[in-house]
């Protein structure tokens, strides 16, 4: 038994009983728009396994022939079984070949979906879903919907239709026959699925162990510094160990209980003979009758590798379950809703009572805000306090739960994700680089920005220099940025900010402190960026925050002060309090530097 | 040869449970041969006794089977599953005990495509494609032998049209092979092309705006299809041709039998009609050796990867215990990344004793990290040596050298288990109030105590809720929490979390007292406090000394310092 390579996601266990007998429907939900083409792989796939059928009539009626000394009829009939096979198999790879270019189209489209969705769902469903997992649904999921529509469906068809031509010939013929060569392959069927009928989750349980040893080892793997740097012996990863152990204990499971099931149905269905033979001795004369007998034994073979075929199609589609249901979940994530459009009048933003939580505890609560356009806002407030997920609103990783924010007047829920996303730039705090040239990296606002207009942008954001230093200049491929420094990513980033040229710029200020060459050209980039434009700045140190026109300061999701620096320092709150401390860590140092 | 040893086996090819089922592929094919030979005692004799005998002969048949099947397959998926889990501890263990250079020059793919993929497949060649290939080889013998002793004719060109068809899959086994890895290889290409686009879709989403312009997800969708396509072209012809020869053959065989059967009797007729028989029933096993040979090939290269894996040479075990003294000392050391010509780190010396301060400082690339992972043995110098309390540390017991140094890396490393499991790392036996007086320490106890579980939190299950910064901090427990002699501090930590860096400077002089810490700075605000500053570039030790020693000889350490002092005077201006 080949298991699977599916990471299977803690719980997903749960969902496959109850899907358990759909997967046959799922996949084949998934033709749809291709109803044509299946049609015509399983007619193709019917008619091939009925001349394979008629292949065993044909081997009957020419020994038949034979032994009633009807030597050209023997050849005629030989011959007809050459013809037989070869159609057969003609008409096989026919169908094969078109069922996997369907499979095929049909996993781009499934891909090509799920690509949708990463646009239009709200951003923040889709980053709770683990990075590693979504890559395993994308690939590996999708991955095997081609065993199931090109194979799996074609299989279970042709294994429910070959027994049923087989079946009927055979009970024109003798129906004490039929009944002995069906006999063992049904009892066979029964019994697995009596002993298998509540496996106790067992068939379940034995996937998500081998999906459990998979994640475990590619944790171990991913930690490999910290295991050798903390002596942990690999016997003491717990995760690894109980993955192991567990697998360990479901397969002696299921040795004890589900393999005495498939054995006896492997026995029964390759035991197709036992009734057959002996019966159709007793009944019919030799070597007169000869060609009902070839007839009876020939299909009673074929019966029993067609049990076969099932018994493993069978396997499979319980594989395919949980990748199905994973696709599935992915897919039938809401998308962010598009609410009637209003007129927009200028590019005032405002948070009316927004209210926000991420089901877990966290949450911003009843923020009030105005920003003029052109007006500087800076957010403050101690680590955990909201800052980023009130600028991850106005950016609509996620919609509020109650109140809402307008843009120009206007829900910001109404606007297009286009429209919107072209008021806004924004640099991020862990400034992400694709695997593709600087150029297409710094253009990805702008797709169709000139070379020369790259350059601009890469000069303002001083960036220019650093890139045209590397090897390759502007066609450096990235390969996530690795090799250039957390202060020339970030420059590159701001670039892309400058490129886009937005009027409202969301700026995470962390990022600006990673390295310590290029601070200086990095504070003057993005004031250069700043110029002009509405800025939101996520500020966590205080040095950076005077001079904006207004700064919100928040904790535990509310808006406690808000006002310029100077109103703040009157008020004599919690932000002065920062401020005047943080002033004395800073005096403090300056104080050492004056031996300079 | 060496290799093959440390691989653990799945049960010898003599193994008990692989001749039960060889046995058993001889019962499987004695079924039509014995209904053959019943047919035949039924011409001209007595039919009764012919069905009689006939139905004792397939009990007996059934019933052995029974006895036999149940136990061999059973001892067969044990041992597949047994060994599996062993490998796979082999190769963790051995990925663990390698060098990180080592480890980090192989491909993450390959690791991960050797632990998961390829052990799984050679389990399933053990628990299932070995004992297929015997039971079916057996049964297409015993047919295929029983036909020619009924009819030559018939038997021998099945043999013959047989025997082309498997010629042909050992042939094509290669393009087959190649085939299925060149697809797999260009799915993890395009996997991480395709996972990157699905972590970075913030930026996506804020810049390009719900669109996939650049089309790089149509594009890579549309290789891989492109991909998929020519892999089934490559694969199908082979396995349709070799389908074909097997059915022909059989075919064929009775064609010609009958093409050359003369005016013989009846008798004879159905001698043929027995072989005519026999030969059919031996394509049903011939045909499953596509699949079958297509995992053994499988199997095959999946034996190459992980013996590749396996054969990395582990660094020499040092044999002595901790040491009582803990002053680290570099004398002369040298080392060069492999494939690299410049020498990551040259003729380093320098001496920290016990309780002192050494902060590393330069330019990304100039060695400071190096350094520091050559103190833990990630990497082996080419040239000088390494001494903690006098004893060189490749003469240390690997547990004993890892036991003293408690190391904060600059990527924050969580298993996905409990945050208190994270911190807990640094020192298993650790009580829960010892874990929350770490966490205390690092600043971070308030923001665990955000989460509803608490400490109880599994890290994997908060996602983008914690924060870098967050991460870092309980990355700052767990060091805490170990309570070793020397601690590495990688402080990009502050960076990503400004809001605490007050506390974590705290905690860090706390973590301090007593111990020989050392700091890979990103910014200077550490440095004033340092026993010792080494300022490093490309490898070298351009300055070392205290700060005020440095002020006044480095003009590069002056330069780099002015320079900080400006920026933390700096503001957001628009002036």
């Amino acid at each position: 038994m080949r298991g699977n390579e599916t990471g299977e996601p803690e719980g997903a266990g749960r969902e496959n009983d109850v899907a358990g007998k759909g997967a046959a429907g799922q996949l084949w939900s998934l033709t749809r728009g291709r109803r044509g083409r299946m049609g015509t792989v399983i007619a193709l796939a019917t008619v091939s396994a009925a001349l394979e059928t008629a292949g065993a009539a044909l081997v009957a009626l020419a020994v038949g022939a034979l032994v009633a000394v009807d030597r050209s009829g023997a050849l005629f009939w030989s011959a007809g079984l050459l013809v037989a096979v070869l159609l057969s198999c003609i008409l096989q790879t026919a169908s094969n070949l078109l069922a996997h270019r369907t499979a095929i189209d049909i996993q781009a489209e499934t891909r090509l979906a799920i690509g949708r969705k990463l646009w239009s769902a709200p951003l923040g469903a889709i980053q709770r879903i683990d990075a590693a997992q979504l890559r395993r649904t994308l690939m590996e999921d999708v991955e095997r919907i081609e065993d199931g529509v090109a194979h799996l469906i074609p299989d279970l068809v042709t294994a429910l239709v070959a027994p049923l031509f087989i079946g009927l010939a055979m009970l024109v013929i003798d129906w004490r026959l039929a009944l002995a060569v069906f006999l063992p392959v049904l009892a066979g069927f029964l019994i697995f699925s009596f002993i298998l009928r509540d496996d106790g989750g067992l068939s379940a349980r034995f996937v998500a162990a081998q999906a459990g040893v998979d994640t475990a080892l590619q944790e171990a793997v991913s930690m490999v510094p910290v295991i050798k740097a903390y002596g942990i012996a690999p016997e003491n990863l717990r995760r690894a160990e109980g993955a192991f152990q567990e697998l360990g204990d479901v397969v002696g499971r299921w040795l004890a209980f589900a393999a005495s099931g498939t054995n006896w149905f492997f026995l029964a269905t390759t035991s197709s003979l036992l009734f057959v033979a002996p019966l159709g001795l007793w009944l019919y004369p030799l070597p007169d009758s000869i060609s009902v007998l070839m007839f009876f034994l020939l299909g009673a073979f074929f019966l029993s590798s067609i049990g076969a075929r099932l018994f493993g199609a069978m396997g499979r589609l319980r594989i395919q379950e949980a990748s199905l249901s994973r696709v599935g979940a992915l897919l039938r994530l809401p998308d962010l809703p598009l609410l009637e459009s209003a007129s927009a009048e200028g590019e005032n933003i405002r948070f009316d009572k927004v209210g926000f939580s991420y089901g877990t505890g966290f949450m911003l609560e009843d923020i009030d805000l105005d920003i003029d356009p052109g007006q500087k806002i800076a957010l403050v407030g101690p680590s955990g306090s909201g800052k980023s997920t009130l600028a991850r609103l106005l950016l609509r990783f996620f919609d509020p739960d109650t109140g809402c924010i307008t843009l120009g007047g206007r829900d910001i829920r109404s606007f297009a994700q286009a429209d919107l996303a072209e008021r806004f730039t924004a640099v991020f705090q862990d400034n992400f680089l694709f695997s593709q040239t600087i150029r297409a990296n710094i253009a990805i606002g702008r797709p169709g920005a000139s070379d020369a207009e790259i350059a601009e942008a890469a000069r303002l954001a001083r960036a220019d220099d650093l890139i045209r230093a590397l090897p390759e200049g502007y066609d450096t491929v990235l390969h996530r940025g690795e090799g250039l420094s957390g202060g020339q990513k970030q420059r590159i980033a701001i670039a892309r900010a400058f490129l886009k040229n937005a009027p409202i710029l969301v700026l995470d200020e962390a990022a600006a402190y990673l390295d310590p060459d290029g601070q200086y050209e990095i504070q003057a980039a993005l004031n250069a960026l700043a110029t002009g434009r509405t800025v939101i700045a996520i500020a966590h140190r205080l040095s950076s925050v005077r001079h904006f026109d207004r700064i919100v300061y928040l904790e535990g999701g509310r808006i406690t002060e808000y006002g310029s620096h100077d109103a703040l320092m009157a008020l004599d709150g919690a932000y002065a309090r920062q401020w005047r401390s943080h002033a004395a860590a800073r005096s403090f140092t300056l104080r050492m530097s004056g031996a300079v | 040869m060496g290799v093959h040893d440390s691989l653990p086996d799945f049960g010898s090819v003599g193994d008990a449970g692989l001749v039960g089922r060889v046995v058993d592929g001889i019962l499987l094919g004695a079924q039509p041969v014995v209904a053959a030979f019943f047919l035949w005692r039924a011409i001209g004799g007595d039919p009764a006794s012919a069905a009689l005998w006939c139905i004792v002969a397939l009990v007996g048949i059934a019933l052995l089977r029974r006895l036999l099947l149940w136990p061999a397959s059973r001892r067969l998926y044990a041992l597949a599953y047994d060994g599996g889990v062993r490998m796979r501890r082999t190769i963790l263990g051995r990925l663990v005990r390698m060098p990180l250079g080592a480890f980090r020059a192989i491909s993450g793919g390959k690791v991960m495509q050797a632990v998961s993929e390829d052990v799984l497949w050679l389990e399933n060649h053990a628990s299932h494609t070995r004992p297929e290939i015997a039971v079916n080889a057996a049964a297409l013998t015993i047919c295929l032998a029983g036909a020619v002793v009924v009819w030559p004719v018939t038997g021998l060109s099945a043999i013959l049209g047989m025997a082309i068809g498997l010629a042909l899959l050992v042939f094509a086994r290669r393009r087959l092979a190649v085939g299925l890895e060149r697809r797999a290889r260009s799915l993890t290409e395009v996997s991480l092309m395709l996972q990157e686009q699905a972590e970075g879709v913030s930026v996506l989403r804020a810049f390009a705006g719900g669109t996939d312009d650049g089309g790089v997800f149509a594009r890579a969708v549309e290789r891989l299809r492109d991909g998929a396509w020519r892999g089934v072209r490559k694969v199908t012809p082979i396995a349709v041709l070799f389908r074909m020869v097997i059915d022909l053959s059989a075919a064929l065989a009775i064609f010609l039998a009958v093409l050359t059967f003369g005016d013989a009797s009846s008798v004879d007729a159905a001698r043929l009609a027995i072989s005519a028989l026999l030969v059919v029933c031996a394509t049903i096993p011939a045909r499953n050796f596509a699949s079958l040979s297509a995992m053994l090939e499988l199997a095959r290269i999946g034996r190459a990867n992980v013996c590749e894996l396996l054969a990395i040479p582990l660094p020499p075990v040092g044999r002595d215990g901790r040491p009582e003294a803990f002053d680290v000392c570099y004398e002369n050391v040298t080392f060069t990344h492999r494939g690299r010509k410049a020498p990551a780190l040259a003729d380093i010396s320098f001496t920290a004793t016990r309780g002192e301060m050494t902060v590393f400082i330069g330019a990304n690339g100039s060695g400071k990290t190096t350094c520091m992972q050559l103190l833990m043995r990630f990497w082996e110098p080419d040239r000088g040596r390494i001494l903690i309390g006098g004893q060189d540390i490749r003469d240390i017991d690997s547990r004993a050298l890892a036991s003293m140094i408690a190391p904060v890396f600059q990527e924050a490393l969580l298993f996905n288990e409990t945050i208190a499991d994270n911190i807990r790392v640094g020192r298993p036996s650790a009580s829960d109030a010892e874990v929350e007086a770490a966490a205390r320490a690092a600043a971070i106890h308030d923001a665990i105590m955000r989460f509803e579980l608490g400490y109880q939190t599994r890290a994997g299950a908060l996602g983008a809720r914690l924060s870098g910064g967050e991460r870092q901090r309980i990355c700052i427990a767990r060091a805490i929490l170990k309570d070793a002699p020397i601690v590495i501090l990688d402080e990009a930590t502050s960076a990503l979390d400004p809001e605490n860096e007050e506390a974590i400077q705290r905690a860090i002089s706390a973590l301090a007292v007593g111990r020989s810490l050392f700091v890979i700075a990103h910014d200077l605000s550490s440095v004033v406090a340092a026993d010792r500053i080494v300022l490093l570039d490309g490898g070298r030790i351009e300055a070392s000394g205290s700060h005020e020693a440095l002020l006044t000889s480095s003009p590069s350490y002056q330069r780099l310092w002015r320079r900080s002092v400006e920026m933390r005077g700096w503001k957001m201006a628009q002036s």
